[in-house]
């Protein structure tokens, strides 16, 4: 232990009395019945109540921590130097990546071009807000662990003083983060570079002024202002991201240049410095007043999902969310189900459907997805991109699967099997998928590589089928098996399939979409999908390597009893006569 | 084959979960109502002589069940029959093997070796037919986030065949006692809520033999009393029960005959009575 912490401790102790001498031992042991201390009780009242001082606390607390610390950062760098080595080496491309397109860009001057990097900003101004405000309205922004809870927060002293520092730290990150992910994609847009810092520090300044208006919200234990906020970004990111398609698709024309675009830069700087100084002191001064629940909630949330992260179980991350989600809802108004057996289910799925549409909405809007990538040209490619968008807006229409497939208790409870459960819980995504193919199929007959032919229209339908099965795959792959026999990899021990499980979906819309990228008949799209399909349903690709061999062994077991019982009946034999 | 389409019960006065305004929950069941008469034990004399019994269906048989982990054998040659109208209560010492035999029984884990038959089939979880036999209450139930309690009874209820399930959602949501919590959702129940659910669950479907992994876990003393006569009113009309148990009274109310496990006699069927196995 240095010097310094020593120090600490010895500062971070109250002043207490000398403990009481011990009583002496007494000679004879006391028997289990008559169990009584030898000396008096002990009372707090006997003892020195110091004033509690929150530094002297929270130097403990880091002194506790640096002295539990086993391994060093150095020991952290040479452990993971491969993993380091790989991350330098792709940053390195990144930024070479982005001074070329850097450079192309600045170089179009169509009117299009010019107008999409005008509007380029505006929408990643509107991303960093909106993802800000729902980032903390899931979290709080303010967050306790269950221990700090329970330990700290019950303390004698003024919460705000504690959480003082831990509320600059997330004012902090979202200014940096916001600022930073600003400046990258506008990097891209072929702004000037003052330009780029203008807007990127005004996106940070306007994210943490969020982050300090949220913290004044949770301190008051109110949700409205902030569901408002982040209604009002949602809708202006989406309506930039849909005047962004419509003019780099000709179909619209905005009187937008780049001065104009950079003069706007300055605007939204002092608007975010501004909201920033103001958010954050309003956070600062009511941030006493927040509730120990809001504080742990967040916390025991942010836990899950580091646990979660860790196996890089992203289907788990989502589960976490979206049970946050509907614990927040708290209560429905109950509706009758129609129907009896696979059909109620169904029907259940269309009401559960109507009480949340929000997912239909971005089905709905995922439907310009292709046509943008039609116009701009981008031709046998756009199945297996918009396919991949589609994966991840019809993920949340699976819920239901997902739920079935995570845990075999509630499937336990339906009369029927697991093809024909799965088959009931995908149909209504199924008819969803099938009008969005409808809906998409004219942009492909038109604007597509084929048009007006059969094998554009066809595009359409491989296209959604990607997708449908992309997130029936997504939703029902099992995690990584970490009580298998681990692999050996440069980043350390591995289960097999942690990293193909990443990429689940996705693969699917690959195997789906293949075909039609290399120029093959579309129907061989379709059968791949139909067979992907029905091994999904059928839940065989979700048996991890322990059941299959428990199958393997059963199916031998069987067989060799079969051969015994027949080994004791009189065999036939046939001899094969020779001639 | 039983019917699967419910009939009613007259209840007096009876109230709709479903739709919006307000809700008139006031009906309580008497079952329920108190607890001092709470822990009624079913006398030896109400109890079908081992010659009635032997006439009823066979629901579960289990052949020498043996289920290993590694080297380590958790259960060693078990064998159980179990037939209509009776129920069995595992009991023993934490990590005797309780849970590992129930979840044996319902496909859950697959035994080392042994035989598993449901009215005369091959148990098998993925079997249609054995998940309409059987309903199961063991931890891994879990429940759609965004369905409300009575939601789940009714859709669990239509999922089984029945053409118009609301008065049996609505006497079973009275006795579990979740009335009060029938529109909210399954993430803002206490632990003892989401057990009663679960209770409901399987009351809610019809079904010939009924597993549970200790039924009583986070129930209060009123709850366990009415589990207690509820699983007897349900084996009077032919239902087979298994379940692992440490709740003396619950095992008591019920009838039920014991197997201990963990002691020597465990490969055969103990037929003790409460008293001397709790």
């Amino acid at each position: 232990m240095s010097a310094n912490s020593k120090r600490r401790r010895r500062q971070s102790k109250p002043n207490r009395p000398q403990n009481p001498p011990l009583p002496e031992p007494v000679e004879e042991e006391l028997s289990s019945s008559e169990w009584e201390p030898a000396g008096d009780f002990a009372d707090v009242e006997d003892y020195e109540v110091a004033q509690t001082d929150e530094r002297q606390l929270r130097l403990l607390m880091r002194d506790w921590r640096r002295g539990r610390a086993t391994r060093s950062l150095w020991d952290m760098v040479t452990d993971s130097y491969v993993a380091l080595f790989s991350v330098v080496m792709i940053l390195a491309m990144v930024v070479s990546g982005i001074m070329s397109i850097q450079q192309s860009s600045a170089g179009c001057g169509t009117e299009a071009c010019t107008t999409s990097r005008g509007l380029l900003p505006w929408l990643m101004t509107a991303a960093v807000a909106t993802t800000t405000v729902s980032l903390c309205r899931i979290f709080g922004p303010v967050t306790a662990s269950a221990a700090e809870g329970f330990w700290l927060l019950d303390a004698p002293i003024r919460r705000s003083r504690v959480l003082n520092r831990r509320l600059w730290t997330v004012v902090a990150l979202a200014f940096t983060g916001g600022a930073a992910v600003s400046a990258l994609v506008l990097l891209l847009s072929g702004l000037a570079w003052y330009a780029v810092v203008l807007w990127a520090l005004g996106a940070g300044g306007l994210a943490a002024g969020i982050v300090g208006l949220c913290a004044q919200e949770q301190a008051a234990d109110r949700m409205v202002f902030v569901r408002v906020v982040q209604s009002f970004w949602i809708i202006v990111a989406t309506a930039t991201l849909l005047a962004m398609i419509a003019v780099s698709a000709g179909w619209l024309n905005l009187p937008l240049d780049l001065a104009h675009t950079e003069f706007a830069g300055w605007i939204v700087l002092g608007i975010g410095i501004t909201g920033a100084v103001g958010g954050a002191l309003a956070g600062r001064i009511h941030l006493g007043g927040v509730g120990r629940a809001r504080l742990v909630s967040g916390g025991d949330l942010l836990s899950g999902l580091q646990g979660a992260a860790f196996a890089l179980d992203f289907a788990l991350m989502r589960d976490i969310l979206v049970e946050r989600r509907w614990m927040e809802h708290g209560n429905v108004t109950p509706e009758r189900g129609r129907a009896v057996g696979t059909a109620a289910i169904v029907s259940r799925e269309i009401r559960k459907l109507r009480r949340s549409p929000g997912r239909l909405v971005t089905l709905g809007l995922s439907i310009i997805v292709p046509y943008a990538l039609l116009s701009i040209g981008l031709g046998n490619l756009t199945p297996a991109l918009a396919g991949l968008v589609l994966v991840f807006v019809m993920i949340p229409l699976f819920d239901s699967m997902r739920v079935v497939n995570r845990t075999k208790g509630l499937a336990r409870c339906f009369p029927m099997s697991a093809s024909e459960l799965n088959t009931a819980l995908t149909t209504l995504p199924g008819a969803l998928a099938i009008g969005w193919a409808l809906l998409v199929t004219p942009g492909f007959v038109l604007l597509g590589s084929h048009p007006m032919g059969p094998i554009g229209a066809a595009q359409g339908f491989v296209t959604a089928m990607a997708g449908y099965v992309g997130a029936i795959r997504w939703v029902s792959a099992r995690p990584a098996d970490y009580s298998m026999p681990m692999v050996a990899t440069g980043m350390g021990a591995m289960p097999p399939g942690l990293m193909f499980n990443m990429f689940r979906g996705i693969d699917m819309v690959a195997i789906i979409t293949l075909p039609l990228i290399i120029g093959w008949s579309p129907l061989i799209s379709v059968a791949i999908a139909v067979i992907a399909y029905l091994v999904l349903r059928s839940g065989q690709l979700n048996l991890n390597a322990e059941e299959l061999m428990e199958r393997n062994l059963e199916a031998r077991q069987e067989l060799a009893a079969l051969r015994s019982q027949s080994s004791g009946k009189q065999k036939i034999t046939y001899t094969r006569t020779r001639r | 084959m039983t019917s699967l389409i419910h009939q009613p019960h007259a209840a007096a006065s009876r109230t709709r979960q479903f739709g919006p305004g307000p809700r008139r929950w006031s009906r309580t069941d008497p079952a329920t109502d108190g607890c001092e008469d709470a822990f009624e034990v079913r006398p030896a004399g109400d109890r079908d002589t081992m010659e009635d019994m032997a006439k009823r269906e066979k629901v579960l048989q289990v052949s020498d069940l043996t289920k290993k982990y590694g080297d380590h054998v958790v259960v060693d040659g078990f064998n159980l029959t179990v037939r209509a109208g009776e129920a069995i209560a595992l009991t023993g010492r934490n990590g005797s093997g309780k849970s590992t035999v129930l979840r044996c029984l319902i496909g859950a884990d697959r035994p080392t070796s042994g035989r598993v038959e449901v009215l005369g089939r091959k148990a098998s979880e993925t079997d249609p037919q054995f998940r309409t036999d059987v309903a199961t209450i063991v931890d891994d139930l879990d429940f759609f986030p965004d369905l409300s309690v009575v939601e789940h009874l009714d859709l669990l209820a239509r999922a089984h065949g029945m053409v118009d399930p609301d008065d049996l959602v609505d006497e079973i949501l009275a006795e579990v006692q979740l009335v009060p919590q029938s529109g909210q959702l399954p993430g803002t129940l206490s632990s003892g809520q989401r057990r009663r659910l679960a209770l409901a669950t399987a009351l809610v479907r019809p079904k010939k033999l009924l597993i549970m992994d200790e039924p009583e876990q986070r129930l209060d003393v009123e709850g366990v009393s009415w589990l207690g006569k509820r699983l007897a009113h349900e084996m009077t009309k032919g239902l087979a029960i298994v379940m692992a148990s440490h709740e003396p009274r619950l095992v008591k109310a019920m009838g039920a005959r014991i197997v201990r496990l963990g002691d020597e006699s465990e490969t055969n069927e103990s037929l003790v009575e409460p008293e001397q196995a709790l």
